[in-house]
């Protein structure tokens, strides 16, 4: 509404801000080819957007294996979280922009260091949330396991896991969010195909109305990654059904 | 045979300065097949006691055995029910039940069975499908009686269990442990700070010492069984109860001496 009428009133030059009506026309037509709305982008999207969606849920699907047993062993093991948490603790305040240079050197162009800086972006909510998730488990349910009997695997699997289930899928979805971010810085260098990338030659070519709807669209294929977990979310975790305050 | 003793176990936790020694020369039997209550003033290593039987800690001197057997880490063969049943929340009533029996390998159809059985016995078979936290707090612990109980434990060690109740439900929730205590007969070490609780439950009460706690006498309850709550009304179970009151009294001023000698001096 703000947007529509900034615009329309003249608060802000038309060629530099669409007008909302024209952002979805676009896009319409990024994904359908329906106006010519999208001018030489028209139909372009559903090969870029493919392109993305394969490195974010590959880079997040690398993330997760990685940082739920890292997170396990950091919230069960003194040892191992003096010897490894001092690590990611110092990796995590670098911005993840600071490894382009490094990912394109290891991993030349392509796909791979987009893959991997995606990865090492979404390793960190993961990791910890998932050590948290494991230190506060109310130490007489594994009291519990422990007098009935299971053992250091059926522990792990059947009270550690699913204890910790509930702050793991908080850091599921931070991760996924960080990952569509880093998608997107991802795919400004070394990349020509993904939405990032199409965002880039939109601004290299002036059609601001192309970025503005290939923003949007990034933005909502976010929102329904996170819908997507908080869907898995709901099926796994029948128990612990997120409430708010106000219940 | 299933008799738990503890022979001069002492047990320190922290070092140094912090150091804090929770029991010192701590001696008792809980003959097999007894219910035995533990009592004594808040903080005076009744729960460490228990633990050290359990298995959740090590003495840092003496002996604990549970069958001629020293213990040395948590086992079903010693089972525990919490103060404040610590349940798996992620489990509806019937799998919080069967943990213990898988856990042990039974196959399927056992389990079930001895599942279905508990569940009967424990009153709960229709809230079988619901998780712990849709249950009321004496319910909850009537899951955590029936999942040890599915264990078939030779000693069953209970932390205060009824603690977190309120009086009504605590009231039966004692006559159902009776109950099922008076038609198995295991071996029972059961922690409580509360009289009535101690002396209604059990064969034989010790009374413990303030911190560093020890045994401080032991009294044993000839109250006739099956027991009833009507019995709590009968002068035997009041005298005994006034005797026990009287020493854990003096024990609880020893706790408090500290604050009474600073009010004195202010």
């Amino acid at each position: 509404m703000l947007w529509q009428l900034s615009v329309s009133a003249g608060l802000v030059r038309a060629e530099l801000l669409p007008t909302p009506g024209e952002v979805s026309a676009t896009l319409l037509d990024l994904v359908f080819a329906n106006s010519g709305a999208a001018g030489r982008y028209s139909g372009d999207w559903p090969e870029h957007a493919a392109a993305s969606l394969i490195r974010v849920y590959a880079g997040f699907a690398l993330a997760v294996a990685v940082a739920v047993p890292v997170g396990i062993g950091i919230g069960s093991s003194r040892t191992f979280e003096r010897v490894v948490d001092p690590t990611i603790q110092l990796l995590r305040n670098i911005p993840i922009t600071g490894f382009v240079p490094i990912a394109i050197v290891l991993f030349g162009l392509g796909d791979r260091p987009a893959i991997y800086l995606i990865a090492l972006a979404a390793f960190f909510p993961t990791v910890v949330n998932t050590s948290y998730g494991v230190r506060q488990i109310d130490q007489r349910i594994v009291r519990s396991a422990l007098m009935m009997g299971a053992g250091p695997f059926q522990r792990l699997v059947r009270v550690i896991l699913p204890a910790a289930l509930p702050a793991i899928f908080t850091g599921l979805r931070l991760s996924m969010g960080v990952a569509w971010v880093q998608n997107v810085v991802a795919e400004f260098i070394g990349v020509r195909s993904g939405l990032g990338y199409l965002l880039f030659d939109a601004y290299q070519f002036f059609a601001p109305h192309v970025m503005l709807a290939t923003m949007f669209s990034i933005g909502l294929l976010g929102f329904v990654s996170d819908r997507l977990i908080l869907l898995i979310r709901l099926r796994v975790l029948a128990w612990n059904r997120l409430g708010t305050l106000r219940g | 045979m299933a008799e738990i003793a503890l022979r001069d176990v002492r047990k320190t936790f922290g070092r140094g300065r912090d150091a804090v020694t929770a029991l010192d020369g701590c001696t008792f039997t809980v003959p097999d097949g007894e219910f035995v209550t533990l009592l004594g003033p808040s903080g005076c290593g009744k729960t460490t006691a228990l633990d050290l039987v359990a298995g959740f800690t090590d003495s840092t001197a003496g002996r604990v055995t549970v069958g001629g057997r020293e213990v040395t880490r948590p086992g079903p063969e010693r089972a525990v029910v919490f103060q404040d049943s610590a349940l798996f929340p992620w489990l509806r009533v019937e799998d919080n039940i069967a943990f213990g029996i898988r856990m042990a390998g039974r196959p399927a159809r056992e389990i079930r069975e001895r599942v279905d059985r508990l569940l009967e016995r424990v009153g709960l078979t229709e809230f079988r499908r619901r998780y712990p936290a849709e249950l009321s707090g004496g319910m909850r612990q009537r899951v955590s009686l029936a999942r040890v109980l599915a264990l078939d434990s030779a000693v069953l060690l209970m932390d205060e269990p009824f603690g977190a109740l309120d009086a009504q439900t605590r009231g039966l929730m004692q006559e159902f442990l009776t109950g099922i205590w008076e038609r198995d007969r295991r071996t029972v070490l059961f922690v409580t700070h509360d009289l009535d609780e101690a002396v209604f439950l059990a064969d034989r009460v010790l009374v413990m010492t303030a911190r560093p706690g020890r045994i401080k006498q032991e009294l044993q309850v000839d109250l006739p069984r099956p027991r009833a709550p009507d019995i709590m009304a009968t002068p035997r179970f009041h005298a005994l109860r006034d005797e026990i009151r009287r020493l854990v009294r003096d024990e609880a001023i020893r706790t408090m001496r500290p604050l009474a000698t600073e009010r004195g001096a202010s």
